[in-house]
């Protein structure tokens, strides 16, 4: 991590009114970040649609700027400026159903049944490049429990489907699903994200951790050499906390404000809709304290069997979308793509509304949502849904429908780290599906 | 020997060791003679221990083969000082009898072992008395268990540290040996967070947003019989939880109940009705079920079946029975029992799956009896108020009048949480170090808000984080010295009570009292006697006995059926009970080996095949076959030495050396080729586990160590890989046959002989235990100059036969337990 000097000068709240909290802004003498001066980070958020989508409800007929917007994304409608549409990408190395799909879509590569490893995602590329300049380097989110991993299959442990983040190819990284989690992670502690009291915290937290350093100090003399070694870890490990606080101190040069009425959560909520709505909401937050840049967040397992009796559905997810061919199954799943596109709606729409320096959030933002499977009945996993939202800081040109010819989703990664300044040297391994870089993203 | 003892590459090995047997037979004084029953002899008093080695050892460890890198030629055995690890490890295989491995030609006879032991014992035995080593465990940084309990004594709060701290590591088979319990970085930011939720809950928030807690029943469980003591008499399933709730105020809870697999809410054919309680007082109850919105489907859902499943409004109602299920209700601050179950008003129906339901139709089932699911319980809302909750009284011992006084009040409050939680006296730097944290907290907070800082300091600071014995000032390099009287005391209290001294042993300690005579034992026996030791047989026996294994183990479901959670927690409590009851009735621990006693509840006892016993509460019954005395008859310890398809002889094999004879086998070579087992014979037909388990001894390199472990595990084959009792395989369709050969090479020809040879080797188990209770007390692997330790507490036990308590005292008195080595 980079050594930054604490800020010397105590910061300075300009109050304004309602509840507000400061929005960090990079130091600009800070070397080695992608961000030239006066531009705002950029961030990049993967939102997994799990269980493929009805896709002649999903894929518009025509391509370019004229095409027609289909059922399932008329709730985009509003965002069309900030929308692609990409169509016929291949998660090229997927291989069975679910598991292998799922584990393929962020790596690019074929799960090992015998070693039981896949490779290293994109999302955690990304985050170990970036990450050293945020708090955390990346969030993995998602809704169902982890408990709901249903039983192997192909061969491939249930687990496969629950997770598309991998650290290494063996380390699969759990997701956090309850949402006050992730606030306390984001923020403490706290229940409230007054400036004021957020302010207080993280000096009550300074100054527990300044007189626990010293505390060390005074001990490592009393002991014996090879004790000490003991002693330095935990020093350092203090260290290593007081360094994440003062990055964020540090970035603290305020130029400007959003209002939020975002509280701490409760807990998990029953309804779906509230509970996609609130790790949103938690998102948006992350991104606008730069807390982190790298967030993938899964609405559901792959292979997720939810139950959305609030749509109306007897049936389980995945369940309903093996309909052989049945009315009433295909209008359900319909129903619950709808629902979902709505709630992702939603989000755009409040990334758009949050500003971001000059711009919006959106703008300073790229969002990719899609899965593994097309149709699901089939257990396809080409001609995948692919959505991309805003990205105009790294010249992204929204509006329009592309459709590919059998490209692997990896080159769509490959994009995104290209526009991240992210080298994708550790994506192309051997193994990798990739192959150059999507064109037609920025015009 | 009909088979071929060397493969060809180590031929030239075979001629070696063919030609040194040669020589041996040559040179030596006897010739080649079987020797039954002469002693060892030789022209001097020493040489003759030169002479047993010469005659039963150097075939094999000598410089040019190097077994097991023994060379036992080269080894000095008149001056035992040069190499006494290496002595040590001759003892154990010697008083195991071991070596000569089984099949030997030549064999000490048991007079001539016992000398030799005799000799090599009371020569180390007597080099440690004149060197003293009582070793010097490393910085100590409390493990999670003692976190937790520390944090129970000093501020009368219950934590759930498993949700605040990960896992520690575990070394020894034990979680809190300093070596390994290291700090990451990760671990430093959630104590950093676990000290300020713990120090907001202890001190009571003075505000705070509704927080939800979801308490779960496990799918294992069946709910068909009364789920705990703490739920009412006449209830069945649910979950009894001692929930924190924070403030005073109202609190919401929640009820879910359990669906099958596509959704339906099981039992809704019926009305069931859920009581609520609060603190054993009733605040609600709740009708569920019974309700007809339309025709209800088949009783075996599933979705892929066009059929019929009901008329969609009473699909819907089956889907969404409980939603109404959730009370509000006014609690105060602290710990209360919140308990949900269903009164049960049916007679009992017999059998566990009705009607002999497999698991996986289980699945699709939405008949039989409605169970719980979770709970959950949401608040503080409405009007709160931190309330007078146990921590608040603890915390603080004096409340300010006035401002003025709130500076005096603070330091008497911080100097007696410091006092208590450093395990020491507090010091000048010490309590100024928690005024500067205190005026900070005070400046935004009030005086609560300063208390809370300091507190956080505590909690976060190496001075209560690490348990750090000090060298005297004066100390000489590589000294022994005695601990401080503070140290012992923390010692003692983290032994027997993994937490903190409490006031009594706290002052005894500083006053200087705690090493005069009498003292010392007087207060082993009152910690002993202490309800909080249950915290030492609960952590010693579940990681001694593998109970924390019960609860991953999993058993697939087709092939043990009768397998389920109820039966997985009978097994963890039988364990936990039945050595309970020893320590606590202070048994020899020999009784471990053959006590012909056990614990049992209703579930238990029918997969024992007992009889006559009714209800869930654990008794204490005689067994009802000799095979189930002692440890080697318990499910719960068969069960975690099988796989969860197959019982595992090498596993039982291995377990029973490694944690009972202290003689574990080494671990396969790295390289070592693993062959699949072998389950079919060449013309197809099934195989049994003996048969099976031939092929590890086919390859000499294997054999060596599969000769020791397999003989014991297929002894136990009677036992299946959940414990129950078998005498014939199903597929291989033929008998177990228990016979084989032990390590000591005594052969048994069914398990009634192999216990009667096992418990030839009660003195080793002995030695074991002692061995893994110190090693629990110290903190630190033990190494060779230990074992002379060991010997001499299993002497003064004697005349105790060995009762917990004098082996406990016996750790506690040794000199690795009250000395330290200075810095080399």
């Amino acid at each position: 991590m980079m050594i930054f000097k604490k800020a010397i000068q105590r910061r300075s709240f300009i109050k304004g009114a309602g509840a507000a909290i400061a929005l960090p802004f990079l130091d600009a003498m800070v070397p080695a970040l992608a961000a030239t001066a006066g531009q705002r980070p950029f961030r990049i958020g993967y939102v997994y649609l799990p269980t493929g989508r009805i896709m002649d409800h999903w894929i518009p007929t025509a391509t370019g700027s004229d095409y027609e917007l289909t059922p399932t994304l008329a709730p985009m409608a509003k965002h069309r400026e900030e929308m692609l549409v990409l169509s016929g990408l291949d998660v090229t190395a997927g291989n069975g159903s679910h598991s292998g799909p799922c584990a393929s879509y962020m790596t690019g590569i074929t799960p090992s049944k015998e070693f039981n490893t896949v490779g290293i995602s994109v999302d955690q590329i990304i985050a170990k490049q970036l990450g050293q300049e945020t708090t955390l380097a990346s969030m993995e989110l998602g809704i169902d429990p982890p408990e709901w991993a249903g039983g192997a299959v192909d061969g491939l442990s249930g687990y496969y489907t629950s997770t598309i983040s991998w650290r290494t190819e063996s380390t699969p990284l759990p997701r956090q699903v309850n949402p006050r989690n992730v606030f306390e992670r984001l923020f403490g502690d706290t229940d409230t994200l007054d400036p004021e009291a957020l302010r207080r915290r993280m000096e009550s937290k300074s100054s527990v951790l300044d007189s626990v350093s010293d505390g060390v100090k005074r001990l490592m003399t009393t002991v014996g050499s090879g004790d000490q070694h003991k002693l330095q870890e935990y020093f350092d490990a203090v260290r290593d906390i007081e360094r994440g606080i003062e990055v964020t101190e540090a970035k603290s040069e305020n130029e400007g404000f959003v209002d939020t009425d975002i509280m701490r959560p409760a807990g998990i909520p029953t309804l779906f809709e509230d509970h996609a709505n609130l790790m949103f909401d938690m998102i948006l937050l992350a991104y606008q304290t730069d807390m982190t840049r790298m967030i993938s967040f899964m609405l559901g397992h792959e292979g997720s069997d939810r139950n959305y009796l609030e749509l109306g559905a007897k049936d389980g997810h995945h369940s309903l979308t093996h309909h052989k061919g049945r009315q009433e199954a295909i209008e359900l799943v319909k129903k619950i793509e709808l629902h979902q596109s709505e709630l992702l709606s939603k989000f755009i729409g409040k990334m758009k509304a949050t500003e971001d320096g000059e711009g919006s959030l959106l703008d300073n933002t790229i969002i990719i949502a899609g899965g593994a499977h097309s149709d699901s009945n089939l257990h396809l996993h080409t001609d995948v849904p692919m959505l991309v939202f805003g990205g105009t800081q790294k010249n992204v040109k929204g509006g329009r429908h592309i459709r590919y010819d059998s490209d692997p989703v990896s080159n769509l990664h490959l994009a995104v780290m290209d526009m991240a300044n992210v080298s994708s040297e550790e994506y192309l391994t051997e193994k990798s599906d990739a192959t150059g870089i999507l064109k037609g993203l920025t015009g | 020997m009909t088979q071929r003892i060397f493969q060809l590459d180590s031929y030239a090995s075979a001629i070696k060791i063919f030609t040194s047997v040669c020589f041996l037979f040559l040179f030596t004084s006897n010739g080649f003679v079987y020797s039954q029953s002469s002693t060892i002899d030789g022209p001097t008093e020493h040489s003759k221990y030169r002479t047993f080695l010469n005659r039963y050892c150097i075939a094999c460890h000598n410089e040019s083969l190097n077994t097991a890198n023994l060379m036992l030629d080269k080894a000095n055995v008149d001056d035992l000082s040069e190499a006494p690890q290496l002595w040590e490890k001759v003892i154990i295989k010697l008083s195991l009898r071991a070596m000569p491995q089984v099949g030997f030609p030549l064999r000490p006879s048991e007079t001539e072992y016992d000398q030799m032991l005799s000799y090599l014992e009371s020569e180390l035995d007597s080099l440690a008395k004149n060197n003293l080593n009582p070793g010097r465990p490393s910085i100590h940084r409390l493990n999670r268990t003692e976190y937790s309990n520390a944090i129970r004594d000093l501020l009368d709060l219950e934590i759930d540290s498993t949700a605040l701290l990960p896992p520690d590591n575990v070394a020894e088979g034990f979680d809190n040996i300093a070596e390994v319990l290291a700090v990451s970085p990760l671990l430093m930011e959630q104590y950093v967070l676990a000290a300020s939720k713990i120090s907001r809950l202890a001190i009571g928030p003075s505000s705070m947003l509704p927080v939800s807690e979801t308490y779960t029943v496990s799918e294992e469980f069946l709910q068909n019989e009364r789920m705990s003591e703490d739920l009412p008499f006449g209830s069945r399933g649910g979950i009894a939880v001692n929930h924190y709730f924070p403030m005073d105020g109202d609190y919401n809870i929640r009820i879910k109940l359990a669906r099958n697999g596509e959704g339906f809410i099981r039992g809704m054919r019926r009305e069931h009705r859920v009581d609520v309680r609060l603190d054993h007082d009733r605040l609600d109850v709740f009708k569920v079920g019974g309700e007809f919105y339309g025709k209800t489907g088949p009783l075996f859902t599933h979705s892929q079946n066009p059929d019929f499943a009901g008329d969609t409004d009473q699909i819907g109602y089956e889907f969404s029975a409980d939603k109404d299920m959730e009370t509000t209700f006014a609690v105060s601050a602290g710990n209360h029992l919140v308990g949900v179950a269903f009164m049960d008003d049916r007679a009992k129906s017999v059998g566990y799956l009705t009607p002999d339901l497999m698991i996986k139709d289980f699945a699709n089932y939405k008949g039989g009896e409605a169970m719980l699911d979770s709970v959950v319980i949401t608040g503080p809302f409405g009007e709160t108020n931190p309330g007078m909750t146990p921590s608040r009284e603890k915390i603080f011992a004096c409340v300010p009048t006035s401002a003025s006084g709130q500076e005096e009040c603070a330091r008497t409050i911080l100097s007696n949480l410091a006092h208590r939680a450093y395990r020491r006296p507090v010091d000048q730097v010490d309590l100024d170090t928690l005024m500067v944290l205190f005026d900070k907290g005070q400046d935004q907070g009030g005086f609560e808000g300063g208390i809370d800082l300091a507190l956080q300091r505590i909690l976060a600071g190496p001075e209560f984080l690490f348990r750090i014995e000090h060298d005297p000032a004066n100390a000489k390099p590589d000294t022994v010295f005695p601990i401080s009287d503070l140290d012992l005391a923390s010692r003692l209290s983290f032994f027997i009570w993994s937490s903190i001294p409490d006031v009594e042993l706290q002052n005894l300690a500083e006053n200087g009292q705690l090493r005069k005579p009498g003292v010392l034992e007087d207060q082993v026996h009152r910690m002993l006697a202490d309800p909080k030791a249950d915290i030492f047989i609960k952590n010693f026996g579940e990681q001694w006995l593998a109970l924390r294994m019960i609860d991953l183990a999993a058993p697939q479901k087709a092939l043990y059926p009768s397998f389920d959670g109820s039966l997985r927690v009978a097994m963890k409590k039988e364990l936990a009970t039945w050595f309970e009851y020893m320590v606590r009735e202070d048994k020899s621990v020999l009784d471990m080996l053959s006590a012909d006693y056990t614990f049992v509840n209703e579930r238990l006892a029918e997969h024992y095949g007992m009889p006559g016993i009714y209800g869930d509460k654990f008794r204490r019954v005689s067994v009802n076959s000799p095979d189930r005395a002692g440890l080697l008859g318990k499910a719960g310890l068969l069960m975690v030495t099988s796989f969860n398809s197959r019982t595992s002889p090498v596993v039982r094999g291995k377990w029973v050396l490694e944690n009972m004879m202290d003689m574990a086998p080494p671990p396969a070579p790295a390289d070592a080729f693993q062959p699949e087992l072998q389950v079919e014979s060449q013309e197809g037909k099934a195989l049994t586990m003996k048969e099976s388990m031939e092929a590890h001894r086919q390859n000499p390199v294997c054999a060596n160590c599969h000769k020791m472990m397999e003989p014991i595990g297929l002894a136990l084959e009677n036992f299946d890989g959940i414990g129950s009792y078998r005498t014939r395989y199903v597929e291989a369709d033929a008998e177990v046959d228990p016979s084989g050969i032990l390590f000591d090479n005594s052969e048994f020809k069914d398990t009634a002989e192999f216990r009667e040879k096992l418990l030839n080797h009660s003195n080793r188990f002995v030695h074991t235990v002692v061995g893994k209770v110190m090693t629990y007390a110290l903190g630190r692997k033990l190494e060779h100059y230990d074992q002379p330790v060991i010997r001499d507490i299993i002497s003064k036990s004697e005349s105790d036969n060995f009762t917990w308590s004098s082996l406990i005292l016996g750790v506690i008195e040794s000199t690795p337990f009250q000395y330290r080595r200075s810095q080399p």
